[in-house]
């Protein structure tokens, strides 16, 4: 546990240090919170994987310290702080009492943590850290190199299992870390609402909803899978984009350290930035019934593709085929889209299960507003993104391979877990803003 | 807007209350339970009872049936089945199987360990004519491996009308089954759920009421404070449920966690590991790749890590030895295979292209050693 503070504290005061030599703007002021700590993350983890491409020693990470400490000592001596009042002593109290929630009396893994991010890392520290690791077959055709069955997996979780062997001999404290990471996220989250004037009422409920979701408990405390890790990188992101005037941080920092940490986690997390992109595109970009045309565009296509029977077009000697089942462009690209039904698992994953208590019962009624009533432009990006996503993943599980894995709860629970924070985060936001909402008439 | 305020909260109460009544009451049947712990057909000897458990022994073959004696006429009344059985074991399941003649048609998978209910299928004798039911037993097992007989142990096999107390029952289990940790237990046999009209009501009444809220406008304060008092009420199982985690977690893991083995296997496995270890260092092949074979999973993936120092070959077939040694210019490597796959450690039963020169270098539990 204390190892756990250690770091936790470091990676906070590494990316307060940073944050507060690039942004230099004397009449801001600096907190401690979940976004310089990822920032930190996002340091130690571009410099981890420099210094390794580069082959040179782990010895180099003592650099990462060595900024911690003057993160600390910057912090120390920016008198500008406000943050001792009571209501920083209340959350740090809450906090304290959520990590004792959360944590269990005695450090779980689950299997995919010590198969892939921690093998890894001891596979590191026992060839070297620049080691090549291969698959099989790639390892069979290349001189030198070691194999790995997790090779293709991204370093960012292999990095902190990493750091804690070499400095210490041991990853017991990223148990701990996970939950005070995330503690640290609820706060930073539900601090954000209370600097835009929420009630307390709605800061109480907030933080009821991010410690009551039973699976998302689980992952917590039993540490190991990634996906927690995307669910918390995209809450932030979303608070970055929402709340960025409020924030002064260095934003394109910020923004660059969360969209980078989301592949650093897991392979998907690059159609998660995708979908961001695409979603900044069409927020931006669309003028303001975009949320009209966006429902009407996916109903439209719902209605297109399910509703009439099979339907087939092809040109050019059927080198480019539109049907309900199968596009094919040329040599270029083809997809089978061979529907599964596949609804009863997605119902059953989201509302039957009891893994998320009641939030995805509010589904309904917040896309309801969001179609209905007028949002500011910085809203309508995680509006849109969550829109997408969600479409994107019933897609998948409907026409690709993995309906074969929707039978299996866990690959529904999975996605769906990557985006609950997220929702949570929106369902909190549409309540903030409930009063203009009950004003207005459709 | 005190009077909003209040017809809001007056209306969220109709509507909760409507829901629960509807839940409970609509469609609900007299109490009824039959136990059926005795009900099924076993050979003689086979299942005893001992004092507030019943002893199945559950022969030893893969796949265990036994027919639940009871008239295919019977099971349509009821809706429920508790099952009530302590008996844990990771690669052993259970489920209902509705057969007609040979051919199963239904299957209602069965969670041990503690109490729990099922939801039997109605299924009426006009849809697929006489059928009978029956308790399937299976057991992971390898090829050729030899099954454990477990004897299967539980309290009760009770069918349920569906009551209000039943239903009661079943929603208070769905909501307080939070699943207890494993080592990779975030895979979920997932088995018990709300019923769809259990979902859908909630989905109805919540966003009608949200809906009236937005219609009487009602401040934020009274809307969040509504919603918590939901919430609330929801999650209280999981209160419940963590602070019980915590104390069984301190109750059954009362010491520092082990960061090289993290059961009972995995101390086996680290032991192999250490003599493997220093195998490899007396013959000076630490550069040279060694192969893994083990069906287990959990056991080759957790060599593989306890190995990690080695360049670890696992997932392979025999076949792939001589492309190794070809694309790698090596002569020798080492193979540490299960004697599962290798039975009495004799190499030569492993066949003649794959070795031109199999040698067993020690034999340890369960595991075999050979240089090929």
């Amino acid at each position: 546990m204390i190892e756990a503070l250690i770091f936790w504290l470091g990676f906070i005061f590494l990316g307060f240090g940073v944050n507060f030599l690039l942004v230099r703007k004397k009449n801001k002021q600096f907190g401690l919170d979940a976004f310089v700590l990822f920032l930190g993350l996002f340091v130690f983890i571009v410099l981890a994987q420099i210094f390794q491409f580069l082959g040179w020693s782990p010895d180099c990470l003592w650099v990462i310290p060595i900024f911690s400490f003057l993160g600390l000592f910057l912090w120390l001596k920016d008198k500008r702080f406000q943050y001792w009042d009571y209501m920083t002593v209340l959350h740090l109290f809450l906090a304290v009492l959520m990590v004792w929630w959360l944590a269990l009396d005695m450090p779980l893994s689950a299997w995919d943590s010590w198969l892939v991010w921690e093998l890894k890392a001891k596979q590191w520290l026992a060839h070297g850290w620049s080691i090549n690791l291969l698959q099989f077959q790639d390892w069979l055709h290349s001189d030198g190199g070691v194999v790995s069955s997790t090779a293709h997996y991204p370093d960012g979780l292999s990095l902190l299992f990493f750091l804690g062997k070499w400095m210490s001999g041991s990853s017991v404290w990223m148990a701990w870390f996970l939950p005070l990471v995330y503690v640290t996220i609820v706060v930073t989250v539900i601090d954000v609402f209370r600097k835009q004037g929420a009630s307390w009422s709605l800061q109480i409920f907030g933080y009821l909803v991010f410690f009551t979701l039973p699976l998302i408990n689980n992952h917590i405390m039993m540490e190991g899978y990634a996906d927690i890790w995307l669910a918390m990188t995209l809450l932030l992101l979303m608070v970055q984009l929402a709340y960025r005037h409020y924030y002064h941080h260095h934003h394109f920092l910020m923004m660059l350290s969360l969209i980078f940490l989301l592949p650093a986690f897991k392979l998907e997390g690059w159609f998660w930035v995708a979908l961001f992109l695409t979603a900044q595109f069409i927020a931006q970009f669309l003028n303001n019934r975009y949320r009209l045309i966006l429902a009407g565009l996916i109903l439209v296509v719902f209605v297109v593709w399910f509703v009439p029977s099979y339907w087939h077009f092809s040109w050019a000697g059927r080198t480019v085929v539109f049907s309900q089942f199968f596009i094919q462009l040329g040599s270029y690209f083809s997809i089978q889209l061979v529907p599964h039904d596949i609804s009863s698992e997605i119902i059953t994953g989201l509302l039957l299960q009891n893994n998320w208590g009641l939030l995805w019962y509010f589904l309904p009624v917040v896309m309801l507003i969001w179609v209905l009533i007028k949002y500011p432009k910085d809203d309508r990006v995680n509006q849109v993104f969550f829109v997408l996503s969600f479409v994107s993943f019933v897609l998948l599980f409907t026409f690709t391979d993995a309906a074969q894995w929707a039978e299996n709860y866990a690959a529904v629970n999975r996605v769906v877990l990557q985006l609950t924070l997220c929702f949570v985060f929106l369902l909190l936001h549409t309540l903030m803003s409930w009063d203009r909402v009950a004003n207005k008439r459709i | 807007m005190l009077k909003n305020t209040l017809l809001f909260l007056l209306s969220g109460f109709l509507i909760w209350s409507s829901l629960v009544l509807f839940l409970l009451f609509n469609g609900s049947e007299e109490q009824q339970v039959k136990d059926i712990s005795r009900s099924f057909k076993v050979k003689p000897g086979q299942m005893f009872q001992t004092e507030g458990h019943y002893h199945l022994s559950v022969l030893g073959t893969p796949v265990a049936e036994y027919l639940v004696e009871l008239p295919s006429h019977q099971w349509s009344e009821y809706t429920y089945l508790l099952v009530d059985s302590d008996f844990q074991q990771t690669d052993f399941h259970a489920q209902l199987v509705w057969k007609s003649g040979d051919v199963a048609f239904q299957t209602v998978p069965l969670e041990l360990g503690k109490s729990g209910m099922a939801i039997i299928p109605r299924i009426t004798l006009n849809e697929n004519g006489p059928f009978e039911v029956y308790l399937q037993m299976t057991q992971s097992v390898d090829l050729g491996e030899v099954t454990n007989a477990p004897e299967f142990r539980f309290k009760r096999f009770e069918l349920m009308t569906d009551s209000v107390q039943a239903r009661l029952m079943y929603s208070w289990l769905v909501m307080t089954d939070l699943k207890s940790l494993k080592i990779s237990s975030l895979n979920f046999w997932a088995i018990q759920f709300f019923s769809i009209s259990f979902a859908c009501g909630v989905l109805f009444a919540l966003t009608i009421w949200i809906v009236i809220g937005w219609l009487l406008k009602v401040e934020m304060k009274v809307m969040v404070l509504a919603l918590m008092s939901i919430w609330i009420i929801f999650s209280t199982p999981i209160w419940l449920n963590q602070w019980q985690m915590k104390g069984l977690m301190k109750s059954q893991f009362d010491k520092l966690a082990d960061n090289n083995a993290i059961n009972g296997l995995d101390y086996r496995l680290k032991k192999i590991s250490d003599h493997l270890s220093q195998t490899i260092t007396e013959l000076h092949m630490e550069n040279l790749p060694i192969m893994i074979m083990d069906h287990n999973a959990f056991s080759r993936t957790r060599l593989a890590y306890h190995l990690h120092r080695y360049n670890v070959l696992t997932a392979l077939s025999l076949n792939n030895i001589p492309v190794v040694k070809s694309k790698k210019g090596i002569s020798t490597m080492l193979m540490l295979i299960s004697q599962q796959l290798l039975p009495e450690c004799e190499v030569v039963t492993l066949g003649v292209n794959a070795f031109d020169d199999g040698r067993l270098i020690w034999s340890e539990q369960g595991y075999c050693l050979v240089k090929i």
